[in-house]
């Protein structure tokens, strides 16, 4: 699930959707902005696999893991970037 | 039949049945068979008291035939004389009506020469009776000419090729939630998405009926790999095929054959269908693990047989 298996297609496993999830996030933002700035993206390029909001949270569990994000004020915001 | 996909179904089934049902089973599916092709003229019968069944396993009332069956889990041959003239004698001293007896056994390669020779002195020694054994392939060819709602009555509802077309993802979910999957079971593996081998079917050994099955279940692989891409849960894809894959393990290990594991993987997944709908569907959810190799093996890489 963290990466792609047989069952798992790419675009689905947690490490890709948490790099989508840090290519967008230029900025501290909120929860809800960083899910609907993926729902976004995932729509541009044309990514109709299901992506749940539980599953988009695991992928941000895994990058807080990863230390590449952390919680600032409440906002997520990239590790290395106030 | 109009229904290919139906008919191959029939036949497949009554042909493995034939092959995988022993001793109380396959009495049980004679039975069937018989009151589906002969309806109230024939008579079940059941052992019943200290007398038992009284060497009597079926009773046809327009000829006063005698059934007797016989298909042991375990064949020792050397058993069969003996059985066949206790059993003959048995049923001429309890059914004074009786003007036949016909011995039903599971043996498809034939009898050995000690028992058709028993056959043999019985009939001498009993001309006023019609003395006769049935083959398996006796009992496959009752099945041919039976109606469809007979065939249904004895091996239940076909997938039909009428439902392939309109298959959706709705009815590929109640298949997979007939699994009843435990996601305990789960755990991550990766595996290289493998290409089918055109030499797949030849490879498991799938004779004509299984092979038409998959090929028609295949043409809605796509649109079941779309259920799972769209389903909430993304370890669902995974869980279906580990599941499906240690069956399939399962069934090896017990050295069944290409056809019998089919059948019961089949059976696995259409465990709860109530119709030819929902069966439809199991078959396409099948014949999609099969297409993506959870099921079944690939051949190797040098190898260059056929199926005979």
């Amino acid at each position: 699930m963290i990466t792609p298996t047989k069952g798992v297609r790419p675009e689905r496993s947690l490490l890709y959707i948490g790099g989508q999830v840090l290519s967008d996030l230029d900025g501290p933002t909120t929860v809800s902005g960083a899910w609907e700035a993926l729902a976004r993206r995932r729509r541009l390029h044309g990514q109709e696999a299901t992506v749940t909001f539980d599953w988009f949270v695991l992928a941000l569990d895994l990058l807080r893991a990863l230390g590449t994000i952390r919680l600032q004020d409440g906002l997520i915001v990239k590790v290395g970037k106030s | 039949m109009e229904d290919r996909l139906a008919y191959w179904w029939f036949r497949h089934s009554a042909e493995l049945a034939l092959h995988v049902k022993k001793a109380t089973a396959f009495q049980d599916h004679f039975n069937d068979v018989m009151e589906a092709v002969y309806g109230s003229d024939f008579i079940r019968v059941r052992p019943a008291g200290k007398d038992g069944d009284r060497k009597c396993d079926g009773y046809q009332q327009s000829t006063d035939t005698v059934f007797q069956v016989y298909a042991p889990s375990r064949v020792d041959l050397a058993k069969w004389v003996k059985k066949i003239e206790e059993d003959f004698a048995g049923a001429k001293a309890q059914w004074s009506s009786m003007r036949s007896w016909i011995f039903v056994h599971n043996q498809h390669d034939g009898l050995p020469p000690d028992t058709v020779q028993t056959l043999q002195k019985i009939k001498t020694a009993n001309p006023a009776l019609v003395i006769d054994q049935w083959s398996p392939t006796h009992l496959l060819e009752l099945t041919v000419d039976l109606s469809e709602e007979r065939l249904i009555r004895v091996f239940g509802n076909p997938p039909r090729e009428r439902y392939m077309r309109v298959l959706d993802r709705g009815d590929v979910a109640d298949a997979v939630a007939g699994l009843a999957l435990h996601s305990g079971s789960w755990t991550s593996d990766a595996v290289d998405l493998p290409v089918v081998d055109p030499g797949k079917l030849d490879y498991n050994e799938l004779t004509e009926y299984p092979r038409r099955m998959i090929m028609a279940g295949i043409a809605q692989a796509r649109m079941v790999e779309g259920y799972f891409d769209h389903n909430p849960d993304p370890t669902l894809r995974d869980r279906v095929g580990m599941l499906m894959r240690a069956e399939w393990l399962r069934l090896q290990h017990r050295g069944m054959s290409g056809d019998e594991a089919f059948a019961f993987l089949y059976d696995r997944v259409a465990a709860h269908a109530q119709g030819s709908r929902e069966a439809t569907a199991s078959l396409a959810l099948l014949a999609f693990l099969f297409e993506s190799c959870d099921i079944f093996d690939n051949p190797p890489a040098d190898w260059s047989g056929t199926a005979a």
